[in-house]
């Protein structure tokens, strides 16, 4: 592949990298590191891509253990930000909301699944886990997702 | 499957601006490999200019720092490799002297020394980006790479007034294949009427960020000194020395990236705000910002031989595979200086890595450490990246010693487990895993000894000494042990007793001279480039 054509993919495909690395990585900046990183490997191993039709779910796969590695080597700060750390405007995003209260694990099989439209078998593939396991995941973050939902509603 | 609409936030334009950038220090890279060549002789011709430019580039005797640490580390064979440049670029007290240079692999190591009037004025000094012929290099301005953003020092005033450093530079692997390089290094010197503050507490004790709003202005995009009266650092070197981290003014890259479009009709330089593969600052960037004015640029440029340095210490192992608590641990990509040791490891238990809830069980996993002399290394980037290969899931750590200080004499390198003490956080040696220390090619070390051998016997040569047979030029200023040395052509063998007759001198490069202490006349160059 050549490098015009990798970096004209990536662009294609950049709204989707955003998502999987913001549902992986609470910190933009992160995101943003990871990102960078999960490129310039995917750009050096490019000769690991066997088909090049795969491109996308296969720079993902190297996105997530990127993602992996960061939360691995930076723990999510524990300190209180300052009190007067201007806070972001509410938005009215209850699924958002949901999904990013679900344990790492069954957000990132949901988003993959249901937000990026990868097949339970290409979700394996990404996550490196058996299918059985994925559709296991979807399923209880399913159910995780609406006892949430349904939780927020009654409350409101 | 249906698929939910897309809950997320719009791409924020950080990320969307870091995919763009990192694409294109993708197209950079490439650019870059097609324009070597064009560059290398544009270089030349710019070293040269540059060289010509400088009047007073005057021989001084400068710090013995990275020769010093090598020997007080036990590293003593290093500390014999270590050059001696002492070339300055000097005047009306703003100093800047090139005083070593030490060369392992791919790394390159320049210890220098600036210093400011000594006039009760505090200055600011950076050090701009280092090229090699004509390229810019990556480079750290502080020893750790974590610590690699772009700083000012402050220097002069309360604070030191003359300080020494040591330079990591990361020649680019291409660069390095070249057997003469130019080496170009300049300082910027600017005059500032912001006093300087320390703020030592910036983290109370429980590490919550307490007087953060001093340094960051976080509130308005994350830019420093919002308090335009006072310049307020937290971090100082060893010697006292202010480091003020400037990475949050867009300004300097603005104007950065601006310059360098307009040079070379696009952006040739990107800059990674994570501190790694840093690009230099530029005064007139550091001047933008308005906290200080550009009083002073001295600027050292140097031949670079590639037989002046020592070769790689150790590259590989000749077993790489070892077995520790029911587990299988690799060592890969495994390469030592006496700078720093780098390595990926895997580790594969016996059972299969361990998962729990489909997630990998670290806890099976050691915590690996390298140990030279008995010493463990602390500071030791790491990571972890779960993968699979042939088929089964194992876990690695890249690991990197990224201390760029001596290590020692390398005498037992060993990996072990470890743990840190709760009570002290002192790192605590369990198990010795692995022997790794370096073993030498001993033809290629005496081979090596016998060269060093006679370098220094034709650096310090004295009539009654035994003859020896070298190169010069019928003009040239030197006499040399290589036949082309930097690119010298149409030189004879001499004894060395008639080159000392006809006053040549050693050459620097691959003979044991010294660059003699004078005064250079306007247009005459301090290298032995121009014997041939």
């Amino acid at each position: 592949m050549l490098q015009a054509d990798f970096t004209r993919r990536v662009r294609v495909c950049e709204r989707r990298l955003y998502r999987v690395a913001r549902t992986l990585l609470p910190r933009e900046c992160d995101c943003e590191d990871a990102v960078q990183e999960a490129l310039l490997r995917a750009w050096d191993r490019l000769d690991s891509l066997k088909q090049e039709e795969a491109f996308e779910p296969w720079l993902i796969r190297i996105l997530v253990n990127q993602c992996k590695t960061f939360y691995r080597r930076r723990p999510p700060a524990s300190q209180p930000l300052p009190e007067d750390l201007p806070l972001p405007e509410p938005e009215d995003t209850p699924l958002l909301d949901a999904l990013m209260g679900l344990p790492r694990k069954l957000r990132v099989t949901l988003e993959l699944h249901y937000v990026e439209g990868y097949s339970v078998a290409e979700t394996a593939r990404i996550l490196n886990l058996p299918e059985g396991t994925v559709k296991w995941r979807l399923n209880r973050g399913r159910a995780a997702l609406k006892e949430t939902i349904d939780r927020e509603e009654a409350r409101t | 499957m249906r698929r939910w609409q897309d809950p997320f936030p719009p791409t924020p334009k950080g990320f969307h601006d870091r995919v763009e950038q990192t694409l294109r220090g993708l197209e950079d890279m490439d650019m870059k490999q097609n324009r070597r060549y064009k560059k290398l002789t544009l270089a030349l011709v710019a070293a040269l200019i540059a060289l010509l430019a400088i009047g007073a580039v005057a021989a001084v005797i400068g710090n013995n720092q990275l020769k010093d640490e090598l020997s007080d580390a036990g590293a003593k064979d290093m500390a014999e490799r270590v050059q001696d440049v002492h070339l300055a670029d000097a005047g009306d007290g703003f100093n800047f002297a090139v005083d070593e240079v030490a060369w392992e692999g791919d790394d390159l190591y320049i210890s220098y020394t600036l210093s400011v009037p000594e006039d009760g004025n505090t200055y600011l000094v950076g050090l701009m980006q280092p090229t090699i012929n004509g390229n810019a290099v990556s480079y750290r301005q502080s020893r750790y790479m974590d610590d690699g953003f772009t700083l000012v020092m402050g220097m002069g005033g309360e604070w030191p007034a003359t300080n020494s450093f040591v330079l990591p530079v990361l020649a680019d692997s291409r660069e390095i294949e070249l057997k003469d390089m130019k080496l170009a290094v300049n300082a910027a010197f600017f005059t500032t009427d912001r006093p300087l503050e320390y703020v030592p507490d910036l983290f109370d004790e429980e590490g919550n960020w307490n007087r953060l709003d001093l340094l960051i202005d976080w509130k308005n995009g994350w830019k420093l000194f919002p308090n335009a009266d006072t310049l307020y650092f937290n971090s100082k070197d060893e010697n006292g020395t202010p480091l003020i981290q400037l990475e949050y003014f867009p300004e300097i890259w603005g104007v950065k990236e601006a310059e360098d479009a307009e040079a070379s009709g696009h952006v040739d330089i990107t800059y990674d705000s994570q501190g790694f593969n840093m690009e230099g600052l530029t005064p007139a960037g550091l001047e933008s910002t308005g906290i200080a004015s550009l009083a002073a640029e001295r600027s050292v440029s140097l031949p670079l031989n590639k037989d002046m340095v020592s070769h790689d210490l150790y590259n590989g192992l000749e077993e790489n595979t070892f077995r520790y608590d029911d587990m299988t641990i690799t060592v890969e990509n495994f390469r030592m200086t006496h700078f720093k040791i780098e390595a990926k490891i895997w580790m594969l238990p016996d059972e299969g890595v361990p998962e729990n809830d489909g997630e990998v069980d670290f806890s099976r996993f050691p915590t690996l450490c390298a140990c030279v002399n008995g010493k463990p290394l602390l500071d030791v980037a790491w990571g972890g990246t779960s993968t699979t290969t042939n088929g089964v899931i194992a876990y690695s750590e890249d690991y990197e010693y990224d201390g760029y200080v001596p290590l020692g004499n390398l005498e037992k390198v060993e990996l072990v487990s470890c743990r840190f003490d709760d009570e002290t956080g002192d790192c605590l040696v369990e198990d010795v895993i692995a022997d790794l220390t370096p073993i030498l090619d001993t033809a290629a070390a005496e081979e090596e000894a016998a060269a060093l051998a006679t370098r220094e016997a034709a650096g310090s040569w004295q009539p009654g000494d035994p003859e020896i047979t070298v190169w010069a030029t019928k003009g040239g200023t030197y006499y040399h042990l290589e036949e082309h040395c930097s690119g010298m052509f149409s030189a004879v063998h001499w004894d060395i007793s008639k080159a000392v007759e006809a006053g040549k001198k050693p050459c620097p490069v691959c003979a044991g001279g010294e660059p003699a202490p004078v005064e250079l006349e306007e247009g005459e160059d301090i290298s032995c480039f121009q014997d041939g």
